[in-house]
């Protein structure tokens, strides 16, 4: 992977948990006010940490620094759709805010190149958008 | 001795005309590096950049200050780091306005200074990979060969390997960056949204609500004005892209038909964005 695509694939991975970020606002937006103030503020952390990610990926495509990203480009790219699907259709708060945290640990695992935490989360994320 | 004069003006007057009309003479890739050029002079003019979105970002994400110099900005840096950006457009903009005076040679060209390369490093938030800087050093290579020496080549394939091997790549970069910027202010816009909510929906206070929801609308536009801006900028970069392709891809064909219709495809579309 050269220095141009792994600054795309960055971005794709940027533009991922954005759009994770986007899903867990709206259903806060959605249901603010319904839910209990812990929830909601679990959620609302969550939704900082994501787009924290974001910037974070995206300041590493601006780095174009993300050497050797190709290794887990497949894995993750084969779980994000079906991750954004599950958000859109899923009604129950704490299976929200388990595919959030797990996918909060993905992030981590992509950011520190460690396959290891990159499976556990994505066999987690597995389990939970089944619920 | 005046004759031997004149005799040597009248020979280069001869030499300066055999080698424009041996220019390309394609006037629409004229008029697409033309386009090019008045894109990418816009975009470089253009000022919301990284000093405007780390200055955003150090009051979006930080909730709830508890001093004003919390959320004071050490952004002079970012501000070196446009500059830079700025130059790469300009080295761009200096490229484009070569080959449309190659590709025409009755149309104007100003030999304008073309600035340093930009150097790698790292400005504040932003960094310069090395990889960048060469592609800059490239190109500021290959200006200062096409505007002089390079013209003798008289040859298109000149202006377009040049093109190929550090121009493209460098609209390429920029491109991501400014898809990058785009989606950081997507991420702006999804914290005001969060704060705004959760000020709006858990205040206890009711005079509290509207100066909220004032300041949330108003600064709401401005991010969706930056964010039209960088999108767009996103497209017409695509589109000088996939413009200058064409050209590598047509070398052999340049008078044909259908790779000039192709490409004054690309030159309305980037028309339409500047007007």
């Amino acid at each position: 992977m050269d220095q141009v695509a792994a600054a795309q694939f960055a971005n794709f991975i940027a533009r991922f948990y954005q759009n994770m970020a986007t899903q867990v606002g709206n259903y806060l937006h959605e249901n603010i006010g319904n839910i209990p103030a812990d929830e909601f503020t679990i959620l609302s952390n969550d939704q900082t940490r994501l787009i924290s990610y974001s910037n974070t990926f995206f300041a590493l495509s601006d780095a174009i620094a993300f050497e050797g990203a190709d290794v887990y480009f497949k894995m993750v790219q084969n779980a994000t759709n079906d991750i954004n699907d599950a958000l859109k259709k899923i009604q129950k708060t704490d299976t929200v805010i388990t595919i959030a945290a797990n996918v909060i640990a993905l992030a981590g695992g992509i950011a520190s190149k460690n396959t290891g935490m990159i499976t556990t989360a994505l066999t987690a994320l597995k389990g939970a958008i089944k619920l | 001795m005046n004759m031997a004069l004149s005799l040597r003006n009248t020979c280069l007057l001869f030499f300066c005309a055999a080698v424009f009309t041996r220019c390309a003479n394609v006037k629409e890739v004229n008029a697409f590096a033309t386009g090019s050029r008045q894109t990418l002079d816009k975009q470089r003019s253009e000022d919301f950049g990284y000093y405007a979105y780390y200055h955003d970002s150090t009051y979006l994400y930080h909730y709830l200050p508890d001093h004003l110099r919390d959320v004071d900005c050490h952004c002079d840096a970012e501000k070196q780091a446009d500059a830079h950006i700025a130059g790469e457009y300009n080295q761009l903009c200096a490229y484009f306005a070569a080959l449309a005076r190659f590709a025409d040679p009755g149309s104007y060209f100003n030999f304008a200074p073309i600035g340093s390369p930009v150097p790698a490093g790292t400005y504040g938030h932003v960094n310069f990979s090395a990889q960048e800087a060469s592609y800059s050093a490239y190109v500021a290579t290959a200006l200062t060969t096409l505007t002089t020496t390079g013209y003798k080549a008289k040859k298109i394939k000149v202006f377009m390997a040049e093109y190929r091997d550090s121009v493209a790549p460098l609209i390429m970069l920029l491109k991501i960056r400014a898809d990058n910027l785009a989606g950081r202010i997507v991420n702006l816009q999804l914290q005001l949204d969060r704060v705004a909510d959760s000020l709006i929906s858990y205040t206890t206070d009711k005079a509290v609500k509207m100066p909220v929801l004032f300041v949330y609308e108003r600064k709401r536009k401005e991010l969706d004005a930056a964010l039209a801006h960088y999108q767009q900028r996103v497209k017409e970069l695509e589109t000088i892209i996939a413009g200058g392709q064409l050209i590598v891809d047509n070398l052999d064909n340049l008078h044909s038909a259908s790779f000039k219709n192709k490409l004054m495809g690309f030159v309305n579309a980037l028309a339409s964005n500047y007007h």
